[in-house]
């Protein structure tokens, strides 16, 4: 399904060599169809440099990146959003703040397939879209027609992950898509995406810092430090992970166990 | 005060340039890049359609001539921002210098009037109403409404959508793959023809092109973009197109109050600038003007200190 073969990845910072920060050091990683993959670690750890790689926002240092048996490594990022899904950290990115609903629908629905100059609102499109939003149960259908910036930051990513799952990707990429909202709505949006992921069977890849979430949910677990897979467990092995386990894992790898983790154990 | 050439006056003038605000609007507002590259393609296609004019060439033939060379100065201008990755800014800049050359080159001298006696797109109305001035507004009212539906359908099409996400929301466009580069090209395309087309019209309305002609046209526009939007609204996307066309009219309707209030026109530039400061900083003036009782119990320095806190919540 999605197959990482030595991937690199350094970000200079000023020219001089010494202040180079290595983001990803020789990453192979392959996940199967229909794996749902949590990534924890620490700020620096990669974990996001890797979602990025995988979307096409830089390009690589050295490595593969192939997808459906297919070699996206030199693919551009608009033309990997044919296959991919995305939702991001800042609730404002994900859709377009003065659009309504409805055209960002739009645009989500037509995702891989060339904008032709027909009208992009159709009454038929509304009435599926309106469907797609009564699922989430969060009142959105009756705002189809409200600007997106209108929406809570909530309200936004649960369309967001709509409108990355209207057309079905191959891959789901949410990169700590509830870091941003308060816990009540981002264990709605958490169970959101876990209703969404297992009714469309998505191969799902998630980046979070909360552990209690990356034990929770997912099938698969990686935990990523200074650019190193330095734990990666699945099945029963997973299921059997506790918090302290955690930790454990964490410390044992020599690295100090970041703030953000701690608090939100 | 002569209110008959005031009114006449900014229907004329407002009508013409309200095709100049719309081409900026796709610029500024759409595409979120303030391309100065309009200074060069207005004069372009004021040159191109008076030589145009003067080869013998059909008037409408010679609008649609200017606008395929403004559509040039923006597929320059989108191709040095989005393949050379030099800044919007100054990618604007350098057509607009580079284009100067290329005026002069259609033109052959600073300054061409059209030739006595050649019809101009303003004729056949002219004559068929019998008057200069309401064949000029006709002919150009006809033209801004055909505009109005057209951008209007154009920006609800599929292409349309992405181009004005790809100006809000780049990384929201990418990842609905969309090419944002080929955006950027198109948008600007249109906005520069648009531009040009405008100055295909003020060239025949006041029967010259000059190479210098372009000189500011980017402020007119930008203020009738603010004026429009200030004064009409901009709650919807259709709503701020009608704004966006209206605040030519506000703009001349200024500048033209202003002459008759016999200001010296060598201060209209100065005029021109003015009116963008006070448009930009609108939003700050108004909460002065909203709570003046305020302003006058704790002067400035503490009114001007509220702000933040209040923006905070």
């Amino acid at each position: 399904m999605l197959e990482i073969r030595h991937l690199s990845k350094t970000f200079k910072i000023d020219g001089n060599k010494e202040n180079d920060r290595v983001a990803l050091d020789d990453i192979s990683l392959t996940i199967k169809e229909g794996e749902f993959v949590t990534i924890i670690g620490g700020n620096g750890s990669g974990k996001t440099t890797l979602l990025n790689m995988i979307a096409g926002v830089f390009p690589i240092d050295s490595g593969t990146i192939a997808l459906n048996g297919k070699d996206i490594t030199n693919i551009k990022e608009h033309r990997r959003a044919k296959n991919i899904g995305r939702v991001f950290q800042d609730p404002m990115i994900g859709t377009v703040a003065t659009m309504s609903v409805e055209e960002n629908m739009s645009l989500a629905f037509r995702r891989g397939s060339r904008p032709t100059i027909r009208w992009g609102l159709t009454a038929k499109n509304r009435i599926r879209f309106e469907a797609e939003l009564a699922k989430l149960r969060l009142g959105l259908e009756s705002r189809i027609f409200s600007k997106a910036g209108l929406l809570s930051g909530g309200q936004r990513q649960a369309l967001t992950l709509v409108m990355a799952t209207l057309q079905r990707p191959d891959l789901l990429l949410l990169d700590e898509h509830t870091a941003a909202l308060d816990p009540k709505t981002a264990k709605i949006v958490m169970d959101l995406t876990e209703r969404i992921v297992s009714e469309h069977l998505l191969t799902t890849i998630m980046i979070t810092h909360n552990m209690k979430d990356a034990i929770r949910y997912g099938t698969r677990l990686i935990m990523m430090s200074e650019g190193h897979i330095i734990l990666d467990v699945s099945g029963v092995e997973k299921e059997q992970l506790t918090i302290d386990g955690l930790i454990q894992k964490f410390s044992s790898a020599g690295d100090e166990l970041p703030d953000n983790m701690l608090l939100s154990k | 005060m002569d209110f008959g050439f005031l009114f006449t006056d900014m229907l004329q003038q407002g009508l013409i340039w309200a095709i100049m605000a719309l081409g900026v609007f796709i610029a500024y507002r759409v595409e979120d890049i303030a391309d100065l590259g309009a200074e060069g393609a207005f004069p372009l296609g004021a040159s191109v359609a008076v030589m145009a004019l003067n080869a013998g060439i059909t008037p409408v033939f010679a609008v649609v001539l200017a606008i395929l060379a403004g559509a040039l100065t923006g597929l320059f201008t989108s191709l040095l921002h989005t393949l050379l990755k030099i800044p919007s800014l100054l990618a604007g800049i350098i057509t607009m210098v580079g284009f100067y050359s290329i005026i002069l080159r259609v033109l052959g001298r600073a300054n061409v009037p059209i030739a006595t006696g050649t019809d101009t797109i303003f004729t056949p109305l002219q004559s068929l109403l019998g008057n200069r001035y309401w064949g000029i507004v006709a002919t150009m009212g006809l033209v801004v409404i055909a505009l109005f539906f057209l951008l209007y359908w154009f920006f609800g099409t599929e292409i349309g959508v992405a181009l004005r996400a790809t100006g809000k929301n780049k990384a929201m466009a990418k990842a609905q793959s969309i090419n944002t580069n080929v955006m950027i090209v198109l948008g600007l395309v249109i906005s520069n023809a648009l531009v040009a087309m405008s100055g295909a019209f003020y060239a025949q309305q006041s029967h010259y092109a000059d190479v210098g002609m372009g000189r500011g046209t980017i402020v007119v526009g930008l203020a009738a973009i603010f004026l429009g939007e200030a004064v009409f609204g901009k709650r919807s996307f259709k709503n701020t197109l009608i704004s966006v066309i209206l605040g030519g009219f506000v703009y001349f309707l200024i500048i033209d109050i202003a002459l008759e209030l016999n200001m010296n026109p060598n201060d209209l530039k100065l005029l021109q600038a003015i009116i963008i400061i006070l448009m930009i900083a609108w939003p700050l003036l108004k909460k002065c003007l909203n709570r003046p009782s305020q302003l006058v119990k704790n002067g400035l320095k503490k009114f001007f200190r509220r702000r933040p806190r209040k923006a905070a919540i």
